[in-house]
């Protein structure tokens, strides 16, 4: 079981902000549509965000695109604080949100360096016929439930079960995450962290590779490459 | 057993549905458990899945997808993997489909006015209109589109003698004028970012708007990759333009030009070649009429900066020199035109100076340069009518307005909305008879007579050519990947007809010889089997019979031909004049303060309109200011301060362009550090009056406050050139955006964003 | 303090009747009875999967490949009884809704709970019978749930204990996702 551990390795340099990945995800894991008043109110939610940093101001500016999304930490700061177990870690590197355990304490979501878990204050409303698209093999969670990204544990528990079936391990191999596989610019890139062939594990050891927050000791499965800026880089070095 | 699949499915579809109908009244809750808000999807789905591979129909750039599709429902548009041009990836836009497939507003049957009839009845009236109406006096619109359904397009209106006009979303008059008049080729040729080692973009918004936004996204991934494929180097990317876009953000280096300046910026790099031996000299004599650098000496880049610069100082003579130093040391160099550059009133200027940089720099047919496309497998999608320019389209309204139109007919556009400039709407009304073709009630369609509506891209066969092409022919073909949707009494929910069915129809009632098909399925089978005649022991998919290559054809999405011979590119025919070579003074005039030069662009997850009636494009952050569901006006941090204004104070924007009448929207301010002090940027595709529930009343239509005027020798709309007053409203909202819902929490010492030099 | 207390005493006591209520009496009070289905056809299992032995499989094609089982499409129906079963009045009812392409509305006895993804085919594939979770439909005119040892019907108990017996994955997210 434990053969394989799952890992993402987010390459800021090329990241352009198009937020392809934040869409893929909401048409995979049937997160509701947000409306402006949902933005109003801080209640949005989007299991991967983009996040963008301001440097300097006109005219020398600079702005930055970071994707954010759950860090699947082996020390996660949001397991020890619910009073339900209904989130825990597995044996494959995966941070998991049971929703039928959940009773919506969102502690987890105040203790998560990363403002990576959403809560759900509404009921998800949406017209009729767009249930026809939601995705069967993801559970639609109700108000009151705490939800974030789930690296994609249906494709996950899916493919894991074709590899058996087929006794092959290539469905497991070609595995991508709804975000990974929609990204224009190949800036996520997800995979196996005990395939030392796997791109993402290559990268993972990248020597542009960097934790976010790493001070906070989370041990995330998610790593960043570092931004190239041969500007900024000259700058720094005549400080 | 005479049972087609598509009873097939509407049978086994059905009884999944009357699975739901029960689910209510079936076992007994006899737990304690949460209830979901809704039957659960599982339980709405219990089929084999499925994956059928079609074209996306949602923006214009005719790239693959694959569906998912379970008991006759789309459930998810993935990438193609396969189809060249995107290879799997895709924009926000594209993965909404579903969701115009299944819109709550999606109009159900053809209605005139307030009633509803049946389809035999709505076909009749159009061909009664046509019976009834002199052709000389109808007018089709249609959008830009370069599918197989343009030809059925062009052949029903040769046959019937009617006029023909193509709207555009974002005009790109201006690059194929240029590009006719340097190359002498009709079309957008591939721009070949992927293998280029640096890119100055002038204006383009290649990432988010400019021409193929999906396939140039693609091609940046590779271009800043220095693992695998490409040049093995990470490329430098250098923007020019007025406005801090997200391709822009995205740049090594921004250089903030001010509007009409790109000529002078392109002429300056070009003479710092020139200068130092950087050019191809055949090009060089050809465009300076065997002068060299001397015919240039106006543009030493000590002359130029000074001027061009959107603000005093902010470009320098070591920018300049530095920029024409790295695209000739770092090659392939390669330049890319376009945006508010082509929408001024020297635009056609200012895109010929940038596009011949890269004649200078010879990467014309190379790879990392500009590539022409081997003509398409099919004549009738080798050339597609040009969109109609600006000024055709200030023509056509006013003859409207003067009566000289009796009925008219309008599909995939909506001109009320995207010409609100020129008051289509009033000159739309004074038509007598309008039919439109949209599936969503727009503005356009609120004045109809008549509106037969559209049937959904995933229902429907077409075939897609990628416009631009990626340098060899590409054709994707689009198949019905769903059935009708039926509802719990086995009725059509969306009982709507593609559109090229219904043109065949009518043309066929109306006795024209030329429309020798039965419907689009046909056309678009004997069109594929007259591709795999032609094209034995070629391309993608190949097959002893038809059958075999049909097969393999709606498997894997299309037909392309990577190992085609590129058409060779012509010497350059454009020359510089004396006139031109002089430096043109700045357009924008020293100012009264208070006036601001207005940029509107587009923000890649909305789109330019077209697609604002779907709730995901709506609610994506543009990734700059992370602005959703709301028209904002972006004005610089430390010009807002003096002028008073906070974040989300809503102001009357103005336009004041020299000349023109004026008008004003309302929208709230964002308060950007990047943008220029005299610049205000406000996006597109929002202020709907109609469009559906989603689109109606969020925001408002910046299109209503551009220029008229127009860009010289071209007649495309100089929109550049609008100009703007901003004051506030005394009212305040909270701008809905992501940015500011979650509390930073930086921590001392630690970097979010870590940066390196290499 | 006794204030205080107070209302402590009063939630104790009212969490003690709840819980004596739903472990105790509640079980009782509500009868696990299922209403037989109110089919438009009725169908006797125990005359296709009894008399006539066919496999389950035969009619519920998905449970080999498949998330669902499968209520068969009509078309599944129509492969016998074009010609099987010309005089029965419910096969009647089959062949007329055949001729008018009218789906039948079936009742489906077996819904999971909220939250909770099941998939037929690795159950089948790892060689489970049908019985082992549905009971003896062969034996049944209609079908309704089975009840385990413990009483009642399939619950998430039964899924863990036989998923530990044979060392099937136990983590939540094997079925709550």
């Amino acid at each position: 079981m434990s053969d394989v551990k799952w890992g993402m390795v987010v390459d800021v340099d090329k990241c352009s902000g198009c937020q392809a990945c934040v869409i893929a995800c909401m048409a995979e894991n049937n997160i509701p549509i947000n409306l402006d008043r949902d933005f109003k109110e801080n209640r949005s939610i989007a299991w991967i965000r983009i996040e963008r940093y301001w440097e300097g101001e006109y005219p020398d500016v600079k702005a930055r695109f970071l994707p954010v999304l759950c860090q699947h930490c082996g020390n996660a700061p949001c397991e020890p604080v619910c009073p339900v177990y209904a989130t825990f870690h597995n044996d494959q590197g995966m941070n998991i949100q049971v929703y039928n355990r959940c009773v919506g304490t969102r502690y987890c979501a105040n203790n998560c360096p990363y403002h990576a878990r959403y809560f759900n204050y509404r009921r998800p409303t949406w017209p009729e016929t767009y249930n026809n698209y939601l995705n069967p093999d993801v559970t639609v969670r109700d108000r009151g439930i705490m939800e974030k990204c789930s690296f994609c544990v249906q494709r996950i528990n899916a493919a894991t079960r074709i590899a058996k079936r087929d006794g092959n391990e290539d469905a497991i191999a070609g595995l991508q995450t709804a975000c990974a596989q929609a990204c224009p610019t190949d800036a996520l890139v997800f995979g196996n962290l005990n395939n030392p062939d796997s791109q993402v594990s290559q990268l993972y050891n990248d020597e542009r590779s960097y934790v976010l927050q790493e001070s906070i000791g989370t041990q995330p499965n998610i790593r960043y490459l570092k931004k190239i800026d041969e500007h900024a880089a000259a700058e720094a070095h005549a400080h | 057993m005479d049972l087609t699949r598509r009873d097939f499915l509407r049978v086994a579809g059905a009884s999944s549905v009357a699975g739901i109908l029960f689910a209510g009244c079936a076992i007994p809750e006899r737990e304690l458990i949460k209830q979901s808000p809704r039957d659960m999807p599982e339980d709405l789905a219990t089929g084999t899945e499925d994956w059928y591979a079609t074209q996306c129909g949602i923006c214009n750039e005719h790239h693959g997808i694959i569906v998912r599709v379970l008991e006759g429902r789309a459930k998810k548009i993935e990438g193609n993997p396969d189809h060249p041009t995107n290879r799997g990836r895709l924009l926000p836009t594209c993965l909404s489909g579903v969701q115009s497939l299944y819109h709550p507003d999606r109009i159900t049957n053809p209605i005139a006015g307030t009633t509803s009839l049946s389809w035999d009845d709505g076909m009749q009236r159009v061909v009664d209109a046509f019976n009834s109406n002199n052709s000389k006096r109808t007018l089709l619109i249609t959008g830009a589109d370069t599918t197989l359904l343009s030809h059925v397009v062009d052949e029903f209106v040769d046959a019937s003698g009617i006029e023909h006009m193509v709207l555009e979303d974002l005009e790109d008059t201006v690059l194929r004028n240029v590009v006719s008049d340097i190359f002498g080729e009709e079309g957008i040729p591939h721009f070949d970012i992927q293998n280029a080692k640096t890119v100055l973009s002038i204006g383009a918004d290649f990432l988010e708007s400019w021409v193929a936004p999906l396939q140039y996204s693609r091609a940046y991934g590779e271009f800043r990759s220095s693992e695998s494929g490409g040049t093995g180097v990470r490329g430098h990317l250098i923007y020019a333009g007025p406005r801090f876009s997200m391709t822009a953000a995205n740049a090594d280096q921004w250089l903030p030009i001010a509007p009409g300046q790109e000529s002078n910026f392109a002429l300056s790099v070009a003479y710092v070649l020139i200068r130092d031996n950087l050019a191809d000299a055949s090009v060089v004599d050809k465009i300076t009429g065997g002068r060299g650098a001397i015919a240039l000496a106006a543009f030493s880049p000590e002359t130029i900066a000074p001027l061009i610069g959107a603000t005093e100082g902010v470009i320098s003579a070591k920018d300049i020199e530095n920029v024409a130093k790295r695209l000739a040391e770092e090659s392939p160099g390669l330049v890319l035109a376009g945006g508010s550059a082509s929408a001024q009133q020297n635009g056609n200027f200012n895109i010929k100076a940038s596009l011949l940089i890269n004649a200078l720099l010879g990467n014309i047919g190379k790879q990392g340069g500009i590539q022409w496309t081997a003509d398409s497998p099919l004549r009738e999608l080798n050339n597609f009518k040009a969109p109609n320019t600006f000024a055709d389209w200030k023509s056509v309204t006013q003859r409207m307005d003067q009566g000289e139109f009796d009925l008219v007919l309008i599909h995939g556009a909506n001109p009320v909305h995207n010409l609100e400039v020129l008051d289509f709407k009033d000159k739309l009304s004074k038509v007598g008879s309008v039919i439109s073709f949209s599936p969503i009630m727009d503005e356009s369609a609120e004045l109809a007579n008549l509106v037969l509506p559209d049937q959904n891209y995933l229902e429907t066969w077409n075939i897609g050519v990628p416009n631009p092409s990626p340098g060899y022919p590409v054709l994707t073909l689009q198949q019905p990947v769903v059935p009708s949707l039926l509802n719990e009494a086995n009725e059509i929910v969306y009982d709507n007809r593609p559109f090229g069915d219904i043109l065949t129809h009518v043309g066929r009632e109306l006795g024209y010889k030329s429309i020798a098909w039965e419907n689009m399925e046909d056309l678009v089978k004997t069109k594929m089997s007259e591709v795999h005649r032609r094209n034995r022991g070629r391309g993608s998919i190949q097959g002893a019979t038809f059958e075999a290559f049909w097969a393999g054809v709606l498997q894997r999405g299309g037909w392309w031909d990577t190992k085609a011979q590129q058409a060779n590119p012509g010497p350059v025919l454009a020359s510089l004049s004396d006139s031109e070579l002089t430096v043109q003074n700045s357009p924008t005039e020293a100012e009264d303060s208070g006036v601001y030069h207005l940029v509107p662009f587009v923000s890649v997850g909305l789109g330019s309109g077209s697609q604002s009636y779907l709730p995901w494009p709506q609610s994506t952050p543009d990734p700059v200011t992370s602005v959703v569901w709301e028209t904002w006006v972006e004005v610089n941090a430390r010009e807002a301060k003096r002028l008073g204004l906070r974040d989300g104070d809503i102001v009357n924007v103005e336009s004041v362009t020299t000349g023109e009448e004026s008008s004003v929207i309302q929208a709230p301010v964002y308060i950007h550090p990047g943008i220029p002090p005299n610049v205000v940027g406000i996006p597109m595709g929002r202020g709907h009056t109609a469009s559906g529930r989603y689109a109606k009343d969020f925001g408002s239509n910046v299109r209503k406050l551009l220029s008229i005027s127009e860009v010289e020798g071209t007649g495309a709309q100089a929109w550049g050139v609008s100009k703007v007053t901003i004051s506030g409203t005394g009212q305040r909202l909270r701008l809905p955006r992501m940015e500011g819902g979650i509390t930073g929490m930086q921590l001392e010492g630690t970097q979010i964003i870590q940066v390196t030099g290499s | 303090m006794k204030r205080k207390l107070k209302p402590i005493i009063a939630i104790v006591i009212l969490l003690s009747v709840a819980g004596i209520f739903f472990t105790v009496v509640a079980p009782k009070a509500v009868a696990f009875v299922y209403p037989l289905p109110e089919n438009e056809v009725i169908f006797p299992h125990d005359f296709h999967a009894g008399t006539l032995a066919l496999e389950c499989q035969f009619c519920h094609t998905g449970a080999e490949d498949n998330r669902g089982a499968n209520v068969p499409a009509l078309e599944q129906c129509m492969f016998c009884h074009k010609v099987a079963g010309l005089e029965n009045p419910e096969a009647k009812k089959i062949r007329a809704a055949w001729e008018s392409q009218e789906p039948l509305n079936w009742i489906r006895q077996h819904r999971l709970p909220d939250h909770t993804h099941f998939r037929h085919e690795p159950h089948i594939t790892a060689g489970f019978e049908c019985s082992t979770c549905h009971g003896d439909v062969a034996g049944m005119k209609q079908v309704v749930q089975v009840k385990t040892e413990k009483g009642g019907a399939l619950k998430m108990g039964d899924c863990i204990a036989c998923h530990k017996e044979n060392g099937a994955p136990t983590q939540c997210s094997t079925c709550h996702n």
